[in-house]
Formats: C-alpha cells, structure tokens, sequence
C-alpha cells in the first residue's frame, strides 16, 4: 500500500493502517522533537502526543507533504511540551534527598552555563550544535530544524510555525548567524571541510 | 565597502536556500563578486547549514505506534451513541413538557369541576337546590344517582327547610364534622343547623349539606398521576440506562481490542 491509501484508511479510522504511518516517520519526528526541545524524554513524549494528534486531526489533512503536515502537528506539541515544562517546573523546593538527607547540591543552584564536565561532553561536534541550537530562542530553533535537519520549504515551515513568509526568512537567517556564532567556541570540533580559510584559530 | 544589514544577510540566506527570485540573484550574485564581507556572511551562513545537515540522525529510542486505549483514542462509535449523545436534550424536553403538564392538568381540572353541569341533571338532585353549583367533580355520579337512597335522612329535612340566598351544596365526606364544616366556611354550628334544619350532631356520607362558601379542603381529587414524579422516575432510568450502555460500549472496545 503506498501513503496514500494508507493516509485514506487511516482517516476512515483505520489504526493499523495509521501505525505503518507512524512507523515510517516516527524517526524524522523524534529527531526534530530532539532538536527543537533538547531533552529525549521530552522529545519522546512530544513526538508520542504529536502522532496522537494527529490520528485525531486526520480529517483535517488535506493533501500535500504528509511529512510536513506531520511536522506541523510535532511543531505544535513541542510548544506545549514547552509550555507544559514552564508551568510545573519539577524541582523540589527542599535541599533534602528522599531519605531526608541534606542534598549537597541541589539542581536550582547548579550554574546553568557551561561546567568542565558538560564541555567534556560537548566535546562531540553533535553536543556542541545541540548547546547552541538550545541557546535559541525556540521560534528560531523551530524554523531552522524544520528547514535545514528536515528539509521543509519555507512556505511549508510558514504554515507548521503559523507565521508569515517573511518572518521565516528573517528568523532563519538570524538563527544561522547566531548559530555559527556560538559553534565558534567550538571552533577545533569542526570538521576541517567546514572551517573558513580566511578564519583564525582562537 | 560596509558591513551587511540584516536585509543581506536574509538574501543571502535564501540565496543559499535557491528560494530568492531570479533578478534578485542575478544582482546579489554581483554584489558578492566586489564584497569580501558578504563573501564571508555566505560562507557562514552556508557552513551552518551544512554543520545542521551533518547532525546524525537518532533513531527514535522506542516505536510511537498508537493503540485503542490511548487517551482520546475512543473505539469505533456504536449506534447507540447516536442516541446517547442527544440523550439529555431529550431528558430536559421531556422534563419541561412534565413540567407544564403538571401545571396544567390542576388547572383544566378546576376549569371542569366549576363549569355550569349538564342541564339533564335535576331529576335525581331536584330537591338539593337545582341552581346550586357543584364545585366537585365526585358530585357528578352523586347527581346521576338518586340521593335519597344514598342519604336517607335528607329527603326529611330538605324540601321544608328554606336555604338561604348564596348557599351551596356541599356533599358530605368521609372525615366531615360539623365543626370541622363550620370551621372551613366561616359559619358556627348552630348557624349551619338553622340553615340546613339539621339538627343531629352526626352527618352522614354523601348527604348535601349547604354551606355559605365552599370549604377550603374540597372533596378529595382524583388522584393524578405526578407528572413530575413520572419524570423523576424517566431520568432515574435514562440516567441508569445511558451508563449501562457506556459500560457495554468500554466492553465491547475492550473485548475488539484483546480479539
């Protein structure tokens, strides 16, 4: 069956015919949940509620890149996600374990820059882009992982973020300008093809 | 030579995507051969891109597949949803049409029971005061049939005793006294034996007895079915009827989903 009498069952409720959907695009989901949120449990519940969704919505597809209309819907659940996140923020107010023991360090007091340990960390090249696409504002972060991790147009990322055309370009440039910037701290992780000539080593 | 502006920059961008129209490119492509600065803009730009591009890509850590169960994720509606959904609408007109047939029915009753009877009616009463109303309806079998047999003492005191101007007939029911008469009308005992020329202290059952207003306690009404009552009891089923049916409808998708 190719997508699109799988799409045309699944609207009339077909779930089987919806989870060979899924199947197929859960990967290109996960990885844009991954890079718009930065967290994988987080990613995994997006993309879980993203699906969801849109087995609800199906009725609401109206033909063209199934891919996009897909990632139209996880845009939308990561916001919430996001949002959700900010609403009840999981840190426990008390400095104290479970056991009642005085925490040492407890998570509200760690210095959210950079320590040694997380440099080590990012010192794969996938880490450092993370950080920096994390240091974004997320608007930003949606539209530069919707076009350039997963290929969306501009109009199709103007329709999954819901702003107009011109918007989307602005932000996508401003948003890989800021990204080369801060992927210059990390200037002796990148592979050698991407480095410009004319750039100084630090 | 000047540092790019932010319009450039966006240029420049969606140059690098092959999004900017044909003119456009043809002079940005211009520009960029007399402007080092811009030249290294669009290497930036486009060296981000690449670096994105280059990001491995995860697999997703389990499969997001969907099942009948899920939140929000109902089974395959059965028929009797249909009616289910309306289920209330229904309850609340029936409600409201209860409602004003129990305010309806008391008062088409008092409509019957004060409306001049039917003029065949004086054989039998014709010597209980003919012009008198009846105010009940337990007065019309009492009409048809002879009083006399009914109320022997009566007939006795009846024709020779004058009823004053304005009095009513009043047939006596069980639980009547003449106290309890006097009482409800207005009058004492001995005002209502003068009238009447009835002076037993005992009154006996469907005797016509004239009163100066009809008592406030008239004679028992027919029992009508409470409306409201009935439906009480149509909500209490429906109500019960619409959960059984929910519960049978979370069965069968929980006995589709196991199959």
């Amino acid at each position: 069956m190719d997508e699109t009498a799988l799409i045309a069952s699944a609207q009339k409720g077909d779930l089987d015919a919806f989870n060979r959907l899924v199947l197929a695009y859960q990967d290109s989901l996960y990885n844009a949940a991954l890079r718009i949120l930065g967290e994988e449990d987080q990613a995994a519940d997006a993309t879980q509620n993203a699906f969801l969704s849109a087995f609800r919505g199906l009725s609401r597809y109206r033909g063209g890149s199934f891919k996009a209309w897909l990632l139209r819907t996880l845009t939308n659940a990561c916001y919430d996600e996001l949002r959700r996140q900010k609403r009840r923020p999981t840190t426990p107010l008390l400095p104290e374990t479970e056991e009642d023991e005085e925490q040492e360090s407890p998570r509200w007091l760690a210095d959210t820059s950079m320590n040694p340990e997380e440099k080590m960390e990012a010192a794969e090249l996938e880490h450092a882009i993370q950080h920096c696409l994390n240091a974004l504002p997320v608007e930003f972060r949606a539209v530069v992982v919707l076009t350039d991790l997963q290929g969306l147009d501009y109009a199709e990322v103007a329709a999954a973020i819901r702003s107009p055309l011109g918007t989307i370009k602005s932000r996508l440039a401003r948003a890989r300008l800021r990204l080369r910037e801060c992927l210059q701290d990390f200037w002796e992780l990148l592979p050698a093809a991407f480095r410009l000539k004319s750039e100084a080593r630090p | 030579m000047k540092n790019p502006t932010q319009k450039d920059v966006e240029q420049l961008s969606a140059l690098l995507d092959g999004t900017l129209p044909l003119a456009k490119s043809t002079r940005l492509q211009e520009r960029l051969q007399a402007d080092p600065a811009l030249v290294s803009v669009y290497q930036q730009l486009s060296q981000t891109k690449n670096l994105l591009r280059a990001l491995p890509a995860r697999r997703a850590p389990r499969n997001f597949t969907l099942r009948r169960g899920m939140q929000g994720l109902q089974a395959p509606v059965p028929p009797a949803a249909l009616f289910l959904q309306w289920s209330s609408a229904l309850a609340t007109l029936l409600f409201v049409f209860a409602l004003a047939l129990n305010t309806a029915l008391p008062w088409w009753d008092t409509r019957l029971a004060y409306s001049p009877l039917p003029t065949g009616r004086g054989g039998g009463m014709s010597d209980a005061a003919p012009q008198a109303e009846s105010f009940t309806l337990q007065e019309l079998p009492a009409a048809e049939a002879p009083v006399p047999d009914l109320a022997a003492p009566n007939p006795k005191a009846a024709p020779t005793c004058p009823i004053p101007e304005g009095w009513q007939a009043y047939t006596i029911q069980p639980g009547d006294t003449l106290i309890g008469l006097a009482q409800q009308a207005g009058a004492t005992v001995p005002g209502l034996q003068e009238a009447n020329c009835w002076y037993e202290e005992n009154l006996y059952i469907d005797q016509v007895f004239y009163l100066p207003s009809a008592p406030l306690r008239s004679a028992p009404q027919p029992p009508i079915p409470s409306a409201a009552l009935y439906t009480l009891l149509g909500l209490g089923a429906g109500l019960g009827a619409g959960a059984y049916l929910m519960r049978w409808r979370k069965n069968r998708a929980l006995w589709r989903e196991e199959r």
